[in-house]
């Protein structure tokens, strides 16, 4: 009978055993799974746990940048306002000292003019220093309120031909330069920039004047120099006059500091004030570079953009233009800050109940 | 030796006595013929004009050819003065010109704003303060042509 078939029943055998293995195989393979499943949410959860953690620091990193930013805005309202009352001290108080400064001078020449003949040569001469005197403390009102002018009156930033100025300054200094016998060269071409003309006139005037009233040399040569710097033009005006100590490079743009005797050169020392002050008004920067009895380079520099200069331009806009950032990566930090304002508010609303 | 109508007819308002003085010395110096009122603040410059107060009398109070008029004045200052001057129809046509130590932005443009026919700064140098006296008066006085009804008095 095929019923009793040993072979058959041996057969069977060898096809559960192998069923069961299979069984055994899969039920690891399962196990398996369910410990790397495990593995994986541990992973998950570490990871949401960083995150989370990350999300905190950045949030008070956010808070704390708030907070400075309000600091940082609070001191400069605070140095602006001072600012503003120096500028408005100083131009009322000059005003106030040109006044009876008017009266001595007037006095001073009546006395002159009426006392001719009781006058010895002598006191015609005391009366023609306090004159003198008079003028000079004039000049150095002028200067005072020049600079507190500047801060005062806004600029007016227009595209203009560097060379232009130049021979602006030129013209100017035509005296000084036929008679000094100085030799001005325009060393490389000179950009078209963006700046208020009448005061960058005033920084190329001064520089140039002071490379030639500081100079000692049988044939001055002044050379006027530029250099492409990106986002910067920079210039130079590089004399070979007498020169500057190091330890004065600083201190020469400071306000009535002159390094002369009073004697030997004209002026109230103010001149490089008013430079630097414009400079400044324009972002720029300006500084020196010198050698006692070889000469010094005087160098500013300007910024190429003219809503820089005027100041309105954001840090963001000019990532933005420079690619170093995409429309994308603003408008997700923006999302990114409004949600984390979001969820500040939610927090706090929560504690409050 | 002058005529009559050369002789510029001057209302001085400054209320500093060294001002007046340096003026009315300058004016000589310049060698302007004049003939010259000072009044002392703004509202005595309104009542000179205007025939009021102490001016009731017609003959102590003509009416000026030019007005120099200061800013920094007690009572009344120089630019409401001023604006008083050219709102008044009477008054309006008088050639005012602002003579002042000070060369503020502000006051500038008030004054042009409040019809000044011209803003001038006062020279510390005494000279040259007599050159703008004498350029001043020989323009205003002289010179410029005015509307045929303005001088009429």
């Amino acid at each position: 009978m095929e019923r009793g078939d040993p072979n058959l029943l041996d057969t069977y055998k060898v096809e559960i055993e192998s069923l069961k293995q299979l069984l055994e195989a899969q039920e690891q393979a399962v196990f398996e799974q369910a410990a790397l499943l495990e593995e994986k949410m541990n992973e998950l959860k570490n990871r949401m746990q960083d995150l989370e953690g990350s999300r905190r620091a950045m949030k008070n990193i956010a808070e704390d940048l708030t907070e400075s930013k309000e600091i940082l805005e609070y001191q400069k309202k605070i140095l602006e306002d001072v600012n503003k009352e120096l500028d408005d001290f100083t131009y009322i108080v000059s005003h106030d000292l040109k006044e009876p400064l008017r009266s001595i001078d007037a006095y001073s020449k009546f006395i002159i003019d009426d006392y001719k003949d009781k006058l010895s040569e002598e006191g015609r001469h005391y009366l023609e220093r306090v004159r003198a005197n008079t003028e000079r403390m004039k000049k150095l009102i002028e200067d005072l309120l020049e600079i507190s002018r500047l801060k005062k009156r806004g600029s007016t930033i227009e595209e203009v031909e560097t060379e232009e100025l130049i021979t602006e300054v030129k013209m100017r200094l035509e005296y000084a330069i036929k008679q000094k016998g100085v030799e001005i060269i325009i060393k490389d071409k000179l950009p078209k920039i963006f700046c208020d003309r009448v005061r960058l006139t005033e920084v190329f005037l001064n520089l140039i004047s002071n490379a030639i009233k500081f100079n000692d040399k049988q044939k001055p040569v002044i050379e006027i120099g530029y250099d492409d710097q990106g986002d910067l033009h920079k210039f130079y005006i590089k004399d070979n006059g007498i020169g500057i100590k190091e330890e004065y490079f600083e201190k020469i743009f400071e306000i009535f500091q002159r390094l002369g005797k009073r004697e030997d050169v004209e002026g109230t020392g103010a001149g490089l004030t008013i430079v630097k002050k414009i400079i400044q008004i324009h972002k720029g920067n300006i500084w020196v570079e010198s050698k006692p009895g070889e000469g010094s380079v005087f160098y500013f520099t300007i910024p190429k953009d003219r809503s820089m200069i005027l100041g309105k331009k954001l840090i963001g806009e000019i990532l933005l233009e420079r690619k170093l950032v995409t429309e994308d990566d603003i408008k997700k930090a923006l999302e990114e800050q409004q949600r984390m304002g979001r969820i500040n508010k939610g927090e706090q609303d929560g504690r409050g109940t | 030796m002058a005529e009559e109508h050369n002789i510029i007819k001057i209302l001085l308002v400054e209320d500093n006595p060294d001002d007046i003085d340096i003026t009315k010395r300058a004016l000589k110096e310049a060698k302007v013929i004049n003939k010259l009122w000072i009044v002392r603040d703004g509202q005595e410059a309104l009542d000179f004009l205007k025939h009021e107060g102490d001016y009731k009398d017609l003959s102590s109070s003509p009416k000026p050819g030019l007005i120099l008029l200061d800013i920094n004045l007690p009572k009344l200052n120089g630019i409401d003065v001023l604006g008083a001057i050219k709102k008044d129809s009477n008054l309006k046509r008088i050639p005012v010109v602002m003579l002042t130590v000070s060369k503020r932005d502000e006051d500038i443009i008030k004054s042009y704003d409040n019809g000044c026919n011209s803003f001038i700064q006062k020279p510390v140098n005494f000279e040259n303060f007599v050159e703008v006296v004498k350029e001043v008066s020989l323009y205003w006085g002289l010179l410029n042509i005015f509307s045929p009804n303005g001088q009429e008095e």
